[in-house]
């Protein structure tokens, strides 16, 4: 009987090991970096972010939030990888061939964040500040993954185009032929 | 004696293999998680359409970035409770308390590169770089954590908390030499992008 006793006590520990593993948390470099971008267009743009909580079955009434805001998206040109290679100069005609444009920085300050409507159930409590912040989160995501296709991408090369030739030009060039690498 | 373990035998036996069955199901993941039914699910936003508001050209230099990580906090009084006229245990405080991450972009705009600040003859060039500037200081929803909150922060509140982090990333990036590293950067840049368009003496300051 002690046997099977101590059988039974044995299964319940093996089966209470908690098999966790530890999630490793992500370390980040902070400090100084060196950057080489030359940024041509900026894009102000706004977005409305709607939510409605009422997926989890145990709570009773939902809650319906609206929140806006506005951030700003810059693209412009890698200079980096810019090379000898890639200018060729013959007497005062010059081409130049640029890394295609790329998004540089989206920004959406606290401050153009604004709480618009907030639905609440008689049995349910607002959304915290921090609820609020993982909303605006899951906005950010949204607006990087849609960044490239609002066409600043285009703006940008245009107006690199555009401002480079005007520096070459009152450097001394009269004629300035950009071209940019296509992407692979 | 025996007679009665003898009867308790197959209880035993079930209770092992049943545990047994329980150990090798939940080993192979085949057991549902029964704790999820009780967890509350992460509210998903709408996807809804981002809409252009402006378009600017710009000409911007970016040369040297920089990421730091502030913490945030204020207090105030916490509006008085229900029951406050018959417990009076002087003011309350309310606390809020804001981890943020941050990225600073400096460099110079050469927008304000006027014809005054270029001179050239043959293949002598010489520019006058506008000053350095901070051009981008990006705290963003991602990068904030609300660590402490305690009821009765209004949205208003919580974002001057936020810009407050991100003024003084700012005043750090300034204060631990951003700008004239950025400086330094854009003068090395633009002496190196004159050097490939053909100019022999360069002098950018």
């Amino acid at each position: 009987m002690n046997k099977i006793l101590v059988s039974i006590l044995f299964c319940t520990l093996l089966i209470s090991c908690n098999t966790q593993t530890i999630s490793e948390q992500k370390k980040e470099i902070l400090g100084l970096r060196e950057m080489n971008a030359l940024a041509t267009a900026e894009y102000t743009i706004t977005k409305v972010v709607k939510a409605n909580d009422n997926q989890t079955w145990f709570k009773v009434g939902d809650r319906k939030i609206l929140l806006s805001c506005t951030g700003t998206i810059k693209a412009g040109i890698d200079l980096s990888q810019l090379t000898e290679n890639d200018v060729i100069i013959n007497k005062k005609e010059l081409s130049l061939q640029l890394q295609p444009a790329k998004i540089i920085s989206l920004s959406i300050p606290p401050e153009l964040i604004k709480l618009e409507f907030q639905q609440v159930g008689f049995w349910r409590d607002k959304f915290t500040n921090a609820e609020q912040n993982e909303l605006m989160a899951q906005a950010e995501t949204q607006i990087r993954q849609v960044a490239d296709s609002i066409g600043i991408l285009k703006t940008a090369q245009a107006n690199a185009t555009q401002f480079i030739s005007d520096f070459l030009n009152r450097l001394g060039y009269s004629t300035i032929n950009i071209n940019y690498i296509s992407k692979k | 004696m025996t007679k009665k373990s003898f009867h308790l035998r197959p209880f035993v036996v079930i209770i092992i293999l049943l545990a047994i069955t329980f150990f090798v199901l939940r080993s192979l993941n085949m057991l549902p998680n029964i704790k999820g039914w009780f967890t509350s699910k992460n509210v998903k936003i709408d996807t809804t359409p981002v809409l252009i508001k402006e378009v600017k050209n710009i000409a911007q230099l970016l040369t040297m970035s920089s990421y730091d990580e502030v913490v945030v906090d204020t207090t105030k009084l916490a509006a008085p409770a229900i029951t406050a006229p018959i417990i009076t245990m002087g003011p309350k405080k309310t606390r809020l308390v804001i981890i943020a991450k941050g990225l600073l972009i400096a460099g110079v705009d050469l927008q304000e590169l006027d014809d005054k600040k270029i001179y050239m003859q043959g293949d002598s060039v010489s520019i006058a770089l506008p000053a350095a500037k901070i051009l981008d200081a990006i705290v963003n929803p991602s990068q904030f954590e609300i660590f402490i909150e305690d009821k009765g922060w209004q949205p208003e509140e919580v974002s001057q908390l936020k810009v407050s982090a991100r003024n003084r990333m700012v005043q750090r990036s300034i204060y631990t030499g951003l700008l004239t590293k950025a400086r330094e950067k854009a003068k090395l840049m633009m002496e190196s992008f004159l050097r490939t368009t053909g100019f022999k003496k360069i002098y950018v300051y």
